[in-house]
């Protein structure tokens, strides 16, 4: 029986999380939105967590009706992410730890995502598609570690999605990319794009620059032709974004079919903020069906990024006797998924 | 004629089959139900023509590749020689390893990296990028003619072209090395000697490349990842 | 080189923190010890602990590196009060008021 909190703050959301022997106690979040057009900067960020994270604290104690003595440990995310709302978690989870003398833990913020997913749908050894606005990989599990099978070479598919949605200026509220998938929907025409696979890597900054293009004519750099001479286009924004889905899902569902096929494996689960995209969702049931595989998928709750995944995969380390002196709970932007021992699985 | 499903693939289903009383394999692209069926079209014609073409330069360059007997576009099946008592140089090495001492073992999967490095060296010097290089895609066939006791074939060219660009290669030995590194982690000295092999056989672009590949690996380390 | 003469006559700057108790000031002391400071900074940040005050050293290069230095280390040790303030033993039977979270009264001063 472990009873962990956990903080996690690695990009725009912060959140706090309790679990306790696998089952959820509080999952509390609050996320920085910026306006339409505008990304999150890593210094606004860090202002933004470090005004919400206490009040957490306290909303997560409160929600799990626990005292801090219940807690056995504290967990907060080490990497990967931008440093300066990092190191906001890493402050006060340090603090905590020693305020409590309870012991400290930092956790992979990929390692948390694949973690939560196995714990709310069950799946044993899955291969995993993980992705988020930072992160695009595809893993599978051996010999102690989750192995990165495919990823992407450039930006990462939430990254393109968000930009694309920066330069179309849509909300941000509650996330650019649950906004192109509203707007998706709408969309009656398939606008070819670049379809860039290589081996099981994929690519998104060439289709990126492709669909800027094609939603800014105005704006082409490259300006051989006479403005006059430039159609007007036929298509909207609605037909943009159903185009970049389709084109950058299909891809993602492609590397993972090509993954478990080399691993043999019939499992897949999706975890990450793109993950609760129902249209991602869709097209991934279909090539397990065709399969005979078998999806396990997540919702917005446990999907985004959240601190619950942080406690778990911490509760997950501290059982298999995992420690960390104080010394060593500092933040790392770069923090790759098959650095951290995975010495809590047992196949 | 009711045929043989050998295996389904990533790419496609396998069968057993026939043309022109051959034997052979017949490796279809089914329509995957999840792709927009315009882009699932386009994907498939381009990875069947990708892989006839590879297929023919790699046998032009005296490199080992399963001959193609018949395209049929429409039909999405390609007809292609069949090695039926090859095995993938995953199932090889995996195999390798369990049956002999580690000593034997890596004596031997050296040796097979030594040729897979020559053959993918002479591929890029022919400015043949295979776009899919993972240890399920590289079939050993036993031969007792050759000098050694196996042939390498390389097969799955659905993500092949043709590039002389340092780009295409490097990312190519790119995809490979994290193949072997994700599927035979217990093996790490695969990739240097395939790549040993590789630099004496890939021609005069050699330094090139090799500073192409070692500029990709450090974009995938260096990559900030941010959420 | 202007930066090599800079490192004989550094800028320099103490800042000197005191906490409520001797316990709270040295878990600031541990908690604000683990990050070091960006090399390309060139600031040299040294922490100690006289009884009650938590004591950081700071000297750099170039003022406008030092500035940058000591507002970030600021902000994560107004955190980390903070975090003390609500959470610490003493605190933790009444309810604290989050409200006042920019406001603390550390007399810090720098020299």
């Amino acid at each position: 029986m472990v009873c962990a909190l956990g903080i996690e703050g690695s990009a725009n959301k912060i959140g706090v999380g309790i679990i306790n022997d696998g089952k959820v106690l509080a999952n509390v979040r609050r996320t920085y939105i910026t306006p339409p057009g505008e990304g999150f900067l890593p210094k606004e960020t860090a202002k933004h967590h470090r005004e919400a994270i206490l009040a957490l604290v306290q909303a997560s104690l409160k929600e799990a009706q626990l005292k801090p003595s219940d807690l056995d440990v504290i967990c907060y995310t080490k990497g990967p992410g931008m440093a300066p709302p990092l190191l906001v978690g890493a402050i006060v989870a340090r603090t905590l730890s020693l305020l409590w003398k309870k012991p400290l833990l930092g956790v992979n913020h990929c390692i948390g995502h694949i973690e939560m997913g196995r714990l709310i749908t069950g799946a044993q050894n899955p291969i995993v598609l993980y992705v988020s606005g930072g992160n695009t990989q595809v893993i599978a599990y051996s010999n102690k570690r989750y192995r990165i099978f495919g990823e992407t070479i450039d930006i990462a598919v939430g990254n393109c999605l968000d930009r694309f949605a920066r330069i179309i200026k849509l909300s941000n509220d509650p996330s650019p990319g649950y906004n192109i998938e509203q707007l998706a929907k709408q969309g009656q025409h398939y606008i070819k794009l670049p379809y860039v696979v290589k081996g099981m890597d994929v690519s998104f900054s060439g289709i990126l620059s492709h669909i800027e293009e094609l939603a800014e004519p105005g704006k082409r750099r490259n300006k051989r032709k006479k403005q006059q001479d430039e159609p007007e286009p036929d298509y909207s924004q609605a037909d943009l974004c159903y185009s970049l889905q389709e084109t950058i899902f299909a891809m993602l569902v492609e590397i993972t079919e090509r993954a478990m096929a080399h691993c043999e494996s019939n499992e897949v689960l999706i975890v990450g903020g793109v993950g609760c995209n129902e249209r991602l969702q869709e097209m991934m049931r279909i090539m397990c069906e065709e399969r005979n595989g078998k999806l396990f998928a997540i919702d917005e709750r446990y999907c985004i990024d959240n601190g619950l995944m942080i406690a778990h995969a911490g509760a997950e380390m501290f059982s298999a006797g995992t420690q960390m002196p104080l010394e060593d709970a500092f933040v790392t932007q770069r923090y790759r998924t098959d650095e951290v021992l995975v010495n809590w699985r047992q196949d | 004629m009711a045929l043989e499903i050998l295996k389904q693939g990533a790419e496609g289903r396998l069968y057993l089959g026939e043309f022109k009383g051959e034997s052979c394999l017949i490796k279809e692209r089914f329509v995957k139900k999840y792709r927009h069926p315009e882009l699932d079209t386009q994907i498939t014609r381009q990875r069947m023509k990708a892989e006839v073409k590879a297929a023919g330069r790699c046998l032009a360059a005296g490199i080992l590749a399963p001959r193609i007997l018949h395209s049929d576009l429409t039909g999405h099946k390609l007809y292609m020689e069949y090695f039926g008592s090859a095995q993938t140089a995953k199932q090889y090495i995996q195999e390798t390893v369990a049956k002999s001492t580690d000593e034997q073992a890596k004596q031997s999967l050296e040796e097979l990296c030594t040729s897979i490095g020559g053959i993918i060296g002479r591929m890029h010097a022919n400015n043949i990028i295979h776009g899919d290089l993972t240890t399920s895609n590289i079939l050993i066939n036993p031969n007792s003619n050759s000098s050694s006791s196996y042939d390498v074939i390389f097969i799955d060219f659905g993500l092949s072209h043709y590039n002389q660009a340092t780009e295409d290669k490097g990312v190519d030995l790119y995809v490979l090395e994290r193949a072997l590194l994700s599927t035979h982690s217990e093996q790490p000295y695969l990739f240097e000697h395939i790549l040993a092999a590789y630099r004496k056989e890939c021609g005069k672009d050699e330094d090139a490349v090799l500073a192409k590949f070692e500029e990709v690996r450090a974009r995938g380390r260096k990559r900030t990842m941010i959420g | 080189m202007p930066q090599q003469a800079n490192v004989s006559k550094p800028n320099e700057s103490t800042i000197k923190v005191p906490f409520d108790t001797p316990e709270h000031a040295k878990i600031a002391y541990r908690v604000l010890s683990v990050d070091q400071e960006p090399r390309r900074n060139f600031v040299q940040k040294t922490l100690s602990l006289e009884d009650d005050v938590l004591v950081v050293h700071f000297s750099a290069d170039q003022v406008k590196n030092l500035r940058t230095a000591i507002t970030s280390f600021f902000e994560c040790l107004l955190l980390c009060q903070d975090t003390i303030k609500l959470f610490g033993p003493e605190q933790s039977e009444t309810e604290t008021q989050l409200k006042n979270n920019a406001g603390t009264q550390s007399s810090a001063h720098t020299a």
